[in-house]
């Protein structure tokens, strides 16, 4: 027994090792390395046509600020170059009435309207849209976000590259007075995009395509029927189907966009969890694929498969906790207490998708905000507080991958969706 | 077991300083609002050249400039109207001539300064400008000139095997003469005329022509 628990401590560490270099490698590369930008040379010269597709579910209060911003995009918007398509997804409220009221008065606005459609998500509704658009390139903006001027401009310089299916942009929270909580979420947005995104783009591993600010050719997307339409985490479900048939995602750091983050913990857990579930599902679904994929490099697929590893890490945190606290009580060699305080400081450094400290410090001084990073020390709460709620994603997307293949071995039809909507909030 | 219970202490103390630097940001935020994005920003290729041009115009416009003593002024200047001033910019500050009429510099002339011209300018062969120009008339550029950045109102010509390190970038047309190298943007609100085997970085201009040499 002492010796497995021993094992498995010297298992977690090392894999918390992993990711710990990991972050100073992207830390390092984004703030002393050379800054790969992105085709933004061709911004403003090159404009292929584009449809914009913005799901919305009862977004009465927000759907005129994104479809103004969009309407007074700087674009060219003759010959159908650009498109924007409401897809209204079931709303109670005024959404459809605002959608319909932005198409008749622009004639590049087309409102779409899901009123009795089978399939109740996000990426459905995307796929809705998806079927009325006519441009080369879809790009996808939810209802919360306010994307400047120059922000589709930019978005679609990275598709001069042939290689080029997908692309994303950065996303930086717009209600940082509101809360407490805003203002250290902006703090890990920071990270994620001006820091990690960034790095990955730069070393040419596997940048995100995150959902929104961000979109895909037409003809990838067809090719691939469009997002999985079950999936909790669509995106980066099409990240990686992307990255496996042999192309490129590239993060765009200028295009940024406002976004609005929840002010509430306990709604940050609920994110966190349904992420967690959707992202779980993606490591089980790619992981092998991502191993064997030919497109890939070495260092390519190591940070694939960390990055759909991320939200597996938090269970990892907890089972060290564990195991390192019962090694050290009921077992401890020399060496025991030496392993535990290693693993706590590495720990420190590794939580789900969080780029954490040393990140979060280089984004803050990169973005000039040399104040907020005091409020570094908050996310040690909020740190525990993921590890809690991501080792409960985790064993809820396990017992709910388990079971759909004992039904699928037994022939059993059964959908993802069927078993995370028992089990997801 | 007093021992432990002062290290406890001093470990507590120690973990709860650190909060307090976050408690005085929250209480007295000076980071309080979002990461400002200028949601009105537009991009032009020429955007550089473009926010040059007006910021010389009011430049120009605005209260500070001195007479230059003519006295200081070199041969070429001298008898024009000119003014001058100490300009701050992200690199330092430098001096900025302004020249409230036509000028043409002689074969061989060094300027150190920023120059504004309000008229039409005219430089023979082997000047060098070390830093920007920028001309509200016409502007022609002679044979092997070195330039930082050059924009211009109206019409431009660079004279063959000239070097600009930056931008090139005019309202009218412009014409970039045999082996010239432009480490910039050469940009027109007309039509840019590549002369023979000139290096450019990058164009932007309503009609683009490369002729064999000065055809």
């Amino acid at each position: 027994m002492s010796l497995l628990v021993d094992i498995a401590i010297l298992v977690i560490v090392a894999v918390v090792s992993a990711y710990t270099v990991r972050h100073y490698r992207f830390y390092w590369d984004r703030t002393f390395g050379v800054q790969e930008k992105a085709s933004q040379s061709f911004v403003g010269a090159y404009a292929p046509s584009v449809s914009i597709v913005c799901p919305m579910k009862n977004e009465e209060n927000v759907a005129p600020r994104l479809l103004d911003s969009l309407v007074n995009m700087d674009y060219p918007k003759d010959n159908g170059r650009y498109e924007v398509i409401a897809v209204d997804d079931n709303s109670v409220d005024k959404t459809s009435e605002i959608a319909d009221e932005y198409a008749r008065k622009y004639p590049f606005v087309k409102a779409v309207h899901r009123s009795s459609s089978p399939i109740l998500s996000k990426p459905a509704a995307l796929n809705s849209g998806l079927t009325f658009a006519n441009n080369e390139i879809v790009l996808f903006f939810d209802a919360d976000y306010i994307p400047p001027r120059d922000c589709v401009k930019k978005l679609v310089a990275p598709f001069t590259d042939p290689l080029v299916a997908g692309v994303m942009g950065r996303v930086v929270p717009v209600n940082t007075p509101e809360a407490l909580v805003c203002r250290v979420l902006e703090l890990e947005r920071a990270a994620g995009y001006q820091v990690d995104q960034q790095a990955r783009h730069n070393l040419g591993l596997v940048p995100q395509y995150g959902g929104t600010v961000g979109g895909f050719r037409r003809s990838f997307l067809t090719s691939q029927n469009g997002f999985d339409a079950y999936h909790l985490a669509e995106d980066t479900d099409i990240t990686y189907r992307a990255f496996l048939s042999g192309w490129k995602i590239c993060y765009v750091n200028g295009a940024e966009c406002y976004e609005e983050v929840v002010s509430q913990i306990h709604r940050r857990g609920v994110q966190i969890r349904r992420w967690g579930i959707g992202h779980n599902y993606c490591l089980f679904d790619h992981w092998l694929r991502t191993l064997k994929s030919p497109f890939l490099t070495s260092w390519s697929k190591t940070d694939g498969i960390m990055l759909l590893g991320v939200y597996f890490m938090p269970f990892v945190q907890l089972a060290g906790w564990i195991l390192g606290i019962y090694s050290y009580l009921f077992q401890p060699p020399f060496w025991s207490p030496l392993l535990f305080a290693l693993f706590l400081t590495l720990a420190y450094n590794v939580v789900g998708n969080l780029a954490l400290f040393s990140e979060i410090g280089s984004a803050s001084l990169l973005d000039r905000r040399n104040r907020s990073v005091w409020l570094l020390p908050l996310m040690l709460p909020i740190v525990l507080y993921y590890v809690l709620i991501g080792s409960r994603s985790f064993i809820d997307s396990l017992s709910a991958h388990l079971t759909t293949r004992r039904k699928k071995r037994k022939g059993t039809a059964i959908s993802q969706e069927s078993n995370l909507r028992r089990r997801s909030p | 077991m007093m021992e432990y219970l002062v290290l406890l202490g001093v470990f507590a103390m120690m973990f709860f300083l650190s909060f307090i630097p976050g408690y005085l940001e929250y209480r007295l935020p000076r980071d309080p609002g979002p990461l400002h994005i200028d949601l009105s920003k537009t991009v032009e290729p020429r955007s550089e050249a473009i926010h040059f041009r007006m910021s010389s115009e009011s430049l120009a416009k605005n209260q500070g400039w001195t007479p230059a003593p003519s006295a200081n002024m070199p041969q070429w200047i001298s008898g024009g109207v000119t003014y001058q001033r100490e300009f701050k910019g992200d690199k330092g500050s430098f001096n900025v001539l302004r020249i409230d009429q036509d000028l043409t510099i002689p074969a061989g002339t060094s300027i150190e300064s920023a120059i504004i011209v309000q008229g039409n300018l005219v430089s023979e062969h082997d000047c060098s400008f070390m830093e920007r120009v920028y001309v509200r008339g016409q502007c022609q550029i002679g044979r092997s000139n070195r330039l930082n950045s050059i924009a211009s109102g109206s019409d431009m010509t660079i004279g063959e095997e000239s070097e600009i390190f930056g931008f090139a970038d005019s309202d009218g047309d412009v014409r970039i003469g045999k082996g010239c190298i432009v480490r910039g943007l050469v940009g027109s609100g007309g039509k840019i005329t590549l002369e023979g085997s000139c290096e450019v970085k990058k164009l932007n201009g309503r009609v683009i022509v490369v002729t064999k040499s000065g055809d």
